[in-house]
């Protein structure tokens, strides 16, 4: 057992090395537009980490990330504009500020469970668009319009262009917080999330305090899309209220569910998907781009139901067993 | 044995609880003391996992008060019990099904330690000692229950006798004063019955412990309890030693049946 573990991490070790690399020299490849698509997926990483630690690890189904990705972006942007924050400051101000607002709406639907929470959440992400919209935020909000600020310039600009150091910026970020979730998630903390999702009783007599632990989640999930909605507005270079409507929310649950909600590896693919599929599926068909979408959703859920990365595990879990059949 | 030399650990006083207008406790006494095994019997529906639940707080008390070395339980929160040295098992099992063996003792010492999201997610050096000291332990407590070879097995895999005992090492995890077992022997066979026996005291002398035992299973109760207290109906019909509930009328009547 302990050699199947050991196998398992240098695994781990090797595929982080692999992905690391590539999100290290990929930039220096690629043209700008690429770099700049490149950067979304990794905006999309980190908000679908979001969406794992909430829930797949805490078992509460968000269909609200969109609120909190909007909220990261408008505070971001908002510091940036009207208080001259430093832009690679501004996503700590938005995961703050998210992190607050989470963990009070978390604390308010605690007693929620499952399908309710989901439509308390909900409300949230129809909600975010219209209030972005609303005349007595316009001063602040720039009403339907959004705000056109432009996307900040390199600091580097003679090692690194705008697109190529916003890029590294993001890096930066999703490297920190993938960092901070994987420890998070090895550890005591993690372990209680995991409990009180599993039998929330019984993690309650093991001494977990469910409630503050569900809304502190819920406060680390908002951060998380806070900090990824900052960065994605920076990247764009301009935010507007239509960017963060339902669909979004939407898209985040599937990218969490693509990629595997338990396991945070998994958030990569995820926010790769987001970002490519429904630009591949509208290349190859014009007509019916999201049928051909739909479709591709429901063959991944069939042929992978623990996502991406619950696939990974079953092919090295199959490999030991191979292994361990082999006479020696 | 009846002799009274220091304050009890547990102590129920007029405890009354209920449910819409079932009865489910009326008017409930009795005392635990230090280190003594007590059986919990009765009749479905007597009470019994209702006297748990209080304890664990996830049910409301109408009346009376529950002491836990003096001090009040009532005033306590469901996850805070355990921080007063009180752990559990449950009648049909309440495993954290997704972890495996290891991962769910470490659970069990949650209440030990101090968790924070940030300390967690930086890692920093005491987070990892006391995460090296709690797998010590785990560990330590895996080998006493003769689990060592499945910590890293997830539970939903194991026989349910099995996760009994993964429920026992859970529960010790916290260093209890007070281990509440509910109906231990259920879904057990002979043999593993007398096993049981034997472990329940060996987990009373080594860990220091008290235990409360519910449990249908009323050989067992009296081969291992110090003494035995009979609910019906959610009162307390009789209380004393094995012996002497073998003996009494009332205990006979209710769970011997007449004798004939």
């Amino acid at each position: 057992m302990r050699g199947a573990a050991g196998r398992s991490a240098r695994a781990r070790l090797v595929l982080t090395a692999l992905v690391a690399t590539a999100a290290l020299v990929a930039p220096f490849l690629l043209g700008d537009y690429q770099v700049y698509q490149l950067s979304v997926i990794v905006v999309y990483i980190v908000a679908v980490l979001g969406f794992d630690l909430l829930t797949g690890f805490t078992g509460q189904v968000s269909l609200g990330q969109g609120a909190f990705f909007a909220l990261g972006a408008y505070t971001g942007v908002i510091a940036l504009t009207k208080l001259h924050v430093p832009y690679a400051a501004t996503p700590v101000l938005a995961g703050a500020v998210c992190f607050v607002v989470g963990t009070l709406f978390g604390r308010t639907v605690a007693r929620l469970e499952g399908l309710y929470l989901a439509l308390a959440t909900f409300a949230l992400a129809i909600a975010t668009p219209q209030i972005l919209k609303l005349d007595a935020l316009d001063a602040w909000t720039g009403g339907s319009q959004g705000i056109n600020f432009g996307k900040p310039a390199s600091p580097l600009p003679t090692l690194l262009n705008d697109d190529r150091s916003l890029y590294f910026l993001c890096l930066a970020f999703a490297f920190l917080l993938y960092t901070g979730a994987w420890n998070l998630l090895r550890g005591p903390t993690g372990r209680a999330l995991v409990a009180l999702r599993d039998q929330p009783v019984a993690a309650a007599t093991v001494g977990i305090d469910v409630a503050a632990y569900r809304s502190t989640a819920f406060g680390v999930s908002a951060l998380y899309t806070g900090v990824a909605g900052a960065l994605g507005a920076l990247v764009a270079g301009f935010i507007s209220p239509d960017s963060y409507t339902l669909f979004l929310s939407i898209q985040i649950l599937v990218g969490g569910v693509i990629g595997g909600i338990t396991a945070i590896g998994g958030a990569i693919f995820g926010g790769a998907f987001i970002e490519i599929v429904p630009d591949l599926v509208s290349k190859i068909s014009d007509a019916a781009p999201w049928a051909l979408y739909g479709l591709l959703l429901i063959v991944c859920i069939m042929v992978m139901p623990g996502g991406v990365a619950g696939l990974a595990r079953s092919i090295l879990h199959a490999a030991e067993k191979s292994r361990k059949a082999r006479p020696r | 044995m009846a002799e009274l030399r220091e304050t009890p650990l547990l102590r129920f006083a007029g405890v009354s609880v209920r449910f819409g207008s079932i009865v489910a406790l009326a008017d409930i006494s009795f005392e635990v003391r230090r280190g003594e095994i007590l059986g919990l019997i009765g009749p479905n529906g007597a009470g019994k996992t209702t006297v748990f639940n209080c304890l664990s707080r996830l049910c409301a008390v109408h009346q009376g008060e529950i002491e836990i070395e003096g001090r009040s339980l009532l005033a306590l929160s469901r996850h805070e019990v355990s921080g007063h040295g009180i752990a559990r098992t449950f009648q049909h099992v309440a495993l954290f099904d997704t972890m495996s063996v290891l991962d769910n003792v470490l659970s069990g010492t949650h209440t030990r330690r101090r968790a924070g999201f940030l300390t967690d997610a930086l890692r920093l050096p005491a987070v990892r000692r006391s995460e090296h000291a709690a797998r010590a332990k785990a560990r330590d407590l895996l080998a006493q229950l003769g689990l060592s070879e499945l910590e890293d097995v997830a539970v939903a895999d194991l026989p349910f006798a099995v996760k009994k005992r993964v429920e026992l090492a859970r529960a010790l995890a916290s260093d209890p004063k007070l281990l509440l077992l509910d109906e231990p022997a259920g879904g057990l066979n002979h043999e593993e019955v007398e096993q049981l026996g034997d472990l329940t005291r060996q987990v009373r002398e080594r860990f220091a412990v008290s235990i409360i035992i519910v449990e249908h299973h009323l050989n067992f109760v009296m081969r291992i309890s110090d003494r035995v207290v009979a609910l019906d109906f959610g009162k307390v019909l009789a209380e004393g030693t094995p012996a002497e509930m073998q003996a009494h009328p009332e205990v006979i009547r209710a769970y011997l049946g007449e004798p004939s």
